[in-house]
């Protein structure tokens, strides 16, 4: 088992800080390598949340997220970057990439962030990999919507992560590129035989993950469709 | 490491235009502060190393009657060792050419003189002791200043009669000891030899003269000490009010320091504000700037870098940016300082020179690199709020780092005050002028938060109107109150410091410039017997010129205030500016005045004017009038009971008001006047003016007095003041300048601020854009909202710079103050135009943009 969520509890002051906004209520969830898990559910049912509480960016207000056996809760700020930087790529709707570095340096960021050595070489390898090695020396505003999120997870897979968070990866892309990207996405998973976590609107997508769930109320359900 | 520099530069590189824009901001108020640093530290050096040639020795010690020798000797057991001694006597006496007769300061010297400094003569040829001893201590002659050759209508060579002595001219000297450089000097300087002068029968007879006896002590003399001593002594052995006085050459030439003072204070004051722009701006350029970074920061902190290391890729961009500022300030200044001694050339000294200190470049280097991490701090400090999961949100992306007021938001406002303040005390060499001008800056800032909070929400709550444009306007204004506060608190602060230095500046150059009421006067009298003010006037009526501003004018020595002495009167190291002047001027020996009325350049700032001529019968005391600058000095006010010595009778007055002189008018005026009715039988002179007398008239009108009234003395002064009111053209001018390159700083600030502003509204812009809102009406809204802010908060700003400038005035520039409206309306006016102007480039960039372009993202 490499993820494990127990009894997660998270809840924001309201507006007027009479009430208290219940965001996540008694979720549960477990998650084995080499697993490919969707979530999906409705705006604002606290998606993006869950990601933000599993990628160690955000703390749950109650409840548990163990990490390869290691609670992210027992860690320090310090700690967990540095976690965060060898365990865990993340790919995201907006792709989220540095503006004014290429699309090689972007990939080869995590890599430096992490001290490791000939960063160049494996970002370059990964862009060839993701079909973008004649691309690596453009910097994002000179490619395409595509190729950036190409570029992103490229940037998150670079570190070979033990999980993959990615939210709405092809929620900025038509239907094609969406499609041709999910492909190379889910062939990267498997080659590197790592675990994915995806939170989608997009049901052809998540038909792709191994196992689905509804994030709903608060807490997760299996679903079969 | 390496990476975050490396990624440090490529962001840097990436935002070239904010880099660029940082450094100019930056360098501009760097390269004010080290070249008026370097200014001031070339002031206060010169001051130190002229003193000594100003008085031409270590120590003086001056009497108006002769020293005997024992007493000589007695004095200057107190002083320790003594290296060389020199004499000199020194008086004010006509003197004649076959052509002309004018008033000399007649200077006898003996061999050593002078003891510092130097003599020097025509074709700049300094005068050595040989050719002192050979020519001008050998036998009947005179060296005079060429100007006195042009008055006399003589030459070289020629002879002047000088009392029974007719000594031959055999140099001409351009410059000598105790030349004061704007001082207007009474009389041409003549010198001849001490043996000579006392040939010339004029020591025995006249008045005002003044023997002085110079030393020069070893290097580390203890000067205070010995003056100190010797004070005692002399007050022991010639009495508590004798004539004889002694001086340091740290005492010498207090009209020129009292002038670099107010020069240094300006230049202070400026350069600081210039600082304090930058600093302001330079914040507001990075917080619009750190805006721009929040996601970027946010990736990193996604990607797994730690929060310390991305709040260090901030710091090593500021400090860079801080340092390039500081390095180029450096360079530029170089450049500037010549620059700014050219400008000022005409009323330094001659032999002034302007050099770049190290300690001022080391200074703005600091400043540089760690002033601009301090102002910066408060927005830096908010890198904590950034969190990585905006980036899972669509609309967050810039809110995060303007948020609230937390205690270490709070917190990091701290250095920049200390700093600010230890800079402000240090430039001003106040502990309290530094305080004040801090505590009024905090308390412009409260003012500033207070009404425009108050102002912002007045605006939204109770305007509304039907007509779309004021609503949308007026609910921008309300809804991002808290972002516009401080926009508004930054553009109020931009005014207030624009503004102030022209309030000042405007105050110091009334001061000086003559009064447009004033005539003139060609002639001064000095002298005039009371039996021969009659005779005299009705003379000069017949030659068609009636005398003007006829002044009694009495010696008299102030003895006690409120009846007690002043213990110590001393000056002492320790002693502020304030202090030492207070104490100088209980020192000195007064040349009281009494008349009912008063003239034209005074007025009376506190109190009632006297209530007529003095009755003895009354039981009530004489009425007195102060200046109110000497009344500063002196510690004293309305109400205070002044005695005066007057030739050893005791005269005892009230202060009844405070009056402002202005000296400029060159008009006989005095530090205090009694009213009629008291001082009329004490012994005294008149002293008198003369205008409109044409150049032709001149000469023969100067003549036909002297023949009638031989004793009066009559000094030309409108070659004098024609010079001063020269000089002080040039130093107003160069006061404009100065003020000037504080408004340029000031402007690129606000336009940095209106900037980011506009910058700031573009989402809002192109989606009112994409709704289908007319462009007429987005740019009208726009204007109107940056209209009122700049207007609102430059109003409020300058209106506080008015008060703080009246307490700078105050404290620095002994009530130099006038508050000039044009100029404050300008400074509001022209913020308001400013603002408005950067904020209409800006939506018209807006406008002009694919709106898709805005709304992608990568």
């Amino acid at each position: 088992m490499i993820l494990k969520l127990n009894k997660i509890h998270k809840q924001y002051p309201s507006a007027d800080n009479t009430e208290a906004v219940k965001v996540l209520e008694n979720l549960n969830l477990e998650i084995h390598q080499k697993e490919t898990v969707a979530i999906i559910g409705q705006s604002g049912c606290g998606k993006s949340t869950l990601l933000s509480l599993i990628a160690g960016l955000d703390s749950p207000t109650t409840g548990e997220v163990i990490l390869d056996g290691q609670s992210l809760q027992t860690m320090n700020e310090e700690t967990l970057a540095k976690y965060r930087s060898k365990q865990i790529g993340i790919v995201f709707q907006r792709f989220h990439l540095m503006p004014h570095l290429t699309a090689l340096e972007n990939v080869s960021l995590p890599l430096e962030l992490s001290r490791q050595r000939n960063s160049q070489q494996q970002a370059a390898q990964t862009l060839e990999t993701m079909g973008l090695g004649h691309r690596k020396n453009h910097f994002p505003h000179q490619l395409s919507g595509g190729e950036c999120q190409r570029v992103a997870i490229a940037r998150a897979l670079v570190i070979k992560p033990a999980l993959l968070l990615a939210d709405e990866p092809t929620g900025n892309l038509d239907e094609k590129t969406g499609e041709k990207l999910s492909d190379i996405l889910f062939d990267m998973v498997e080659s590197i035989s790592m675990t994915l976590l995806l939170v989608t609107h997009n049901h052809s997508l998540a038909h792709r993950c191994q196992r689905k769930l509804q994030l709903r109320d608060g807490s997760l359900h299996e679903t079969m469709d | 490491m390496r990476l975050w520099i490396k990624l440090a530069f490529k962001e840097l590189r990436n935002n070239s235009r904010f880099s660029l824009f940082f450094i100019l901001n930056l360098t501009l108020g760097l390269v004010g502060f080290i070249a008026l640093d370097s200014f001031k530290i070339s002031i206060h050096n010169h001051i130190q190393l002229s003193s000594k040639a100003f008085l031409a020795a270590d120590l003086e010690v001056s009497s108006n009657q002769p020293l005997t020798l024992q007493q000589q000797t007695s004095l200057e057991a107190s002083m320790g060792e003594v290296l060389q001694k020199t004499r000199q006597v020194s008086f004010l006496s006509m003197v004649a050419s076959p052509q002309a007769t004018r008033l000399v300061q007649i200077i006898g010297i003996e061999q050593g003189y002078p003891l510092y400094g130097k003599i020097l003569l025509k074709d700049q040829i300094p005068a050595t002791q040989d050719s002192l001893r050979n020519d001008l201590l050998n036998g009947p002659k005179v060296w005079v200043q060429p100007e006195l050759l042009a008055a006399l209508n003589t030459k070289q060579g020629e002879q002047l009669r000088v009392g029974e002595l007719s000594p031959q001219i055999t140099q001409q000297i351009l410059e000598s000891p105790g030349g004061s450089f704007w001082a207007a000097q009474i009389g041409y300087k003549l010198f001849m030899g001490l043996e000579q002068v006392e040939k010339t029968g004029l020591t025995k007879v006249g008045s005002r003269r003044k023997y002085i006896y110079l030393y020069k002590l070893p290097v580390n003399a203890p000067l205070k000490q010995i003056r100190k001593r010797l004070q005692t002594q002399i007050a022991d052995q010639f009495g508590p009010n004798s004539s004889v006085a002694v001086k340091t050459h740290h005492d010498a030439n207090q009209q020129t320091k009292r002038f670099l003072g107010y020069l240094n204070d300006y230049l202070g004051l400026v350069s600081l504000v210039a600082l304090f722009l930058a600093g302001i701006g330079t914040a507001y350029l990075f917080r619009s700037y750190l805006v721009k970074k929040t996601k970027e920061i946010a990736i990193l902190l996604s990607l797994g870098a730690t929060k310390r290391e991305t709040f260090q890729l901030v710091l090593l961009q500021i400090a860079f940016l801080g340092t390039a500022s500081a390095l180029l300030a450096s360079a530029l200044a170089i450049l500037f300082l010549p620059l700014l001694s050219q400008v000022m050339q005409n009323f330094l000294p001659k032999d002034f020179q302007s050099v770049l200190s190290w300690q001022s470049i080391l200074l703005a280097l600091g400043m540089g690199t760690l002033g601009s991490v301090v102002f910066c701090l408060p927005v830096l400090v908010r890198i904590r709020n950034v969190k990585a999961q905006i980036l899972f949100q669509e609309n967050q992306m810039e809110t995060n780092i303007t948020g609230g007021f937390s205690k270490a938001a709070l917190l990091s406002y701290c250095p920049i005050l200390l700093i600010a303040w230890m800079l402000a005390v240090w430039q001003s060499h106040s502990w309290l002028v530094g305080s004040i001008f801090i505590l009024s800056l905090l308390a412009s800032f409260l003012i500033l938060g207070v009404i425009g909070w108050s102002m912002l929400s007045i605006v939204g709550r109770y305007f509304s109107s039907s007509y779309l444009i004021l609503r949308l306007s007026f609910r921008n204004l309300y809804r991002n109150r808290v972002s516009l506060l401080s926009s508004f608190l930054a553009i109020g602060i931009g005014a207030l410091l624009i503004n102030l230095i022209p309030q000042v500046q405007e105050g110091l150059q009334q001061e000086i410039t003559q009064p447009e009421s004033s005539s003139l006067p060609t002639f001064f009298f000095f002298d005039i017997q009371p039996e021969q003010v009659d005779p005299l006037q009705q003379f000069l009526e017949e030659q068609n010129h009636p005398l003007n501003n006829i002044s009694p004018m009495i010696r008299a020595r102030l003895s006690l205030i409120n009846g007690g002495t002043y213990q110590d009167s001393h000056v002492h190291l320790g002693d502020t500016r304030e202090q030492e002047e207070t104490k100088r001027a209980r020192n000195r020996a007064y040349n009281l005045s009494y008349r009912l009325e008063l003239s034209a350049d005074e007025s009376i700032v506190e109190g009632r004017a006297f209530s007529g001529t003095f009755n003895m019968e009354s039981d009530a005391l004489p009425e007195i009038s102060v200046e109110i600058r000497f009344a500063e000095r002196l510690g004293v006010q309305l109400g205070d009971q002044l005695t005066f010595d007057v030739q050893g009778i005791p005269i005892e007055g009230k202060v009844v008001n405070l009056r402002k002189v202005q000296w400029t008018g060159f008009q006989p005026n005095f530090f205090i006047l009694f009213q009629p009715g008291v001082l009329e039988q004490a012994p005294g002179t008149f002293l008198a003016t003369l205008s409109q007398v044409t150049a032709q008239e001149k000469v023969s009108l100067q003549n036909k007095i002297i023949q009638k009234f031989a004793n009066i003395s009559i000094v030309d002064v409108s070659r004098v003041i024609q010079k001063v009111l020269d000089i002080t053209h040039q130093i107003s001018w160069a006061l404009q300048v100065m003020a000037l390159l504080a408004v340029f700083a000031g402007l690129i600030v606000v336009y940095s601020l209106s900037r980011f502003n506009a910058q700031s509204r573009q989402q809002e812009i192109n989606l009112l854009k994409i709704l289908g809102a007319d462009f007429p009406d987005i740019r009208s809204m726009i204007l109107l909202e940056f209209g009122m802010i700049g207007l609102l908060a430059s109003a409020v700003g300058a209106l506080l710079s008015l008060v703080i400038s009246r307490l700078l005035s105050f404290f620095l520039f002994e009530s130099l103050w006038n508050v000039t409206w044009s100029l404050t309306f300008a400074t509001i006016f022209g913020i308001s135009i400013l603002s408005m102007a950067t904020a209409y480039l800006g939506v018209r960039k807006t406008l002009r943009q694919n709106p898709n372009s805005l709304l992608q993202a990568v």
